[in-house]
């Protein structure tokens, strides 16, 4: 289905105030008119974006860009998003370094977790899926992340129930695990 | 985790190489050194403030000898006024750098000891192959008499 700015996108208008310039595009969620956006919509709406900008895009990024998320996942380390290698690259680093550490206080604050614990947010889902793959100590950077603990007293300490009460809270929150 | 080889054992304890020690498992990070002596393999057992870790309720949740000591006691061990090996008892070593605690260590018989290495491997050596600068020095000496067969 052929999609133009037109279909996706509706430039709403609020009387007294000064028209916007042609080429912008105002969304106000306070708008009677606003709708939001179906999951369907978005990926239009992105997909218009890309194919408007596709020479616009540097060619090393492009590629990550608009291949597929599926493909992704193969490709090698550094061919990856800038994001995920570098929490790949830190992740590595941090399990070298403290594979002979006899506390998690040790662990933790080795600096590889502590600059994956500053990459805020964006670490979370790279963290759960590492977890979905193994368990190990990523509960303390989880907890500083995100200020939540969801595993129960019982299963304090318990790695692989840990690991799970984790993934569930991923998946709860909107997390693609 | 990767193959652990006995050369990086080697490498952070010294002491390893002049003596006989063996590798008993393969890496697991679910559980550590404290744990592994005090005969638990399912948990991680650490006093972290955050409380994410098992540790005896009853126990202040701090990283010092005392804490250490008392994580013990609370199943039922007591310092030993003795290093002889002692076939009635499980015997736990505490080591520790200064008063810092930094690992556990369980006797199996007169000369042989297990310990697990934070989330790496478990191994069996003399208990003094470990002092140096990652574990330091046994500090405590703790023992539990084994429980009354009937």
């Amino acid at each position: 289905m052929p999609t133009t700015a037109g279909d996706s996108l509706q430039t709403p208008q609020r009387s007294g105030r000064p028209a916007p310039a042609q080429s912008t595009v105002i969304i106000r969620t306070d708008d009677p008119t606003y709708m939001p956006a179906s999951s369907r919509q978005v990926q239009e709406l992105t997909d218009l974006v890309c194919r408007l900008l596709r020479d616009e895009i540097q060619p090393n990024v492009r590629e990550t860009v608009f291949s597929p998320i599926s493909d992704r996942g193969s490709t090698p380390c550094a061919e990856r998003h800038p994001t995920q290698a570098r929490f790949e690259r830190l992740a590595a680093a941090w399990r070298s370094e403290t594979q002979f550490c006899s506390t998690v206080l040790e662990i933790a604050t080795n600096p590889s977790y502590q600059q994956i614990i500053g990459m805020g947010r964006v670490a979370i889902p790279f963290i759960l899926t590492e977890l979905s793959r193994q368990p190990d100590h990523w509960f303390w950077a989880l907890k500083a992340i995100t200020g939540k603990d969801p595993v129960p007293e019982s299963d304090k300490g318990d790695l692989q129930r840990m690991t799970q009460a984790w993934l569930i809270w991923g998946v709860r929150n909107g997390y693609d695990i | 985790m990767d193959t652990t080889s006995e050369d990086q054992l080697k490498a952070i304890f010294p002491r390893l190489c002049s003596t006989s020690f063996r590798i008993t498992s393969p890496p697991d990070p679910r559980y550590n050194c404290i744990a592994w002596a005090a005969g638990d393999n399912q948990r991680w057992w650490e006093p972290d403030r955050m409380g994410l870790y098992y540790w005896p309720s009853s126990v202040p949740r701090e990283y010092t000898l005392e804490a250490l000591r008392g994580a013990f006691e609370s199943l039922g061990f007591t310092t030993s006024v003795t290093d002889d090996f002692d076939p009635s008892a499980t015997r736990v070593s505490l080591f520790a750098k200064g008063s810092q605690p930094t690992h556990a260590s369980r006797q199996l018989s007169p000369s042989e000891w297990t310990s697990k290495i934070g989330p790496n491997v478990d191994i069996s050596h003399e208990l003094h192959a470990l002092v140096g600068s990652s574990y330091g020095a046994p500090s405590i000496m703790l023992r539990r008499p084994h429980p009354a067969t009937t």
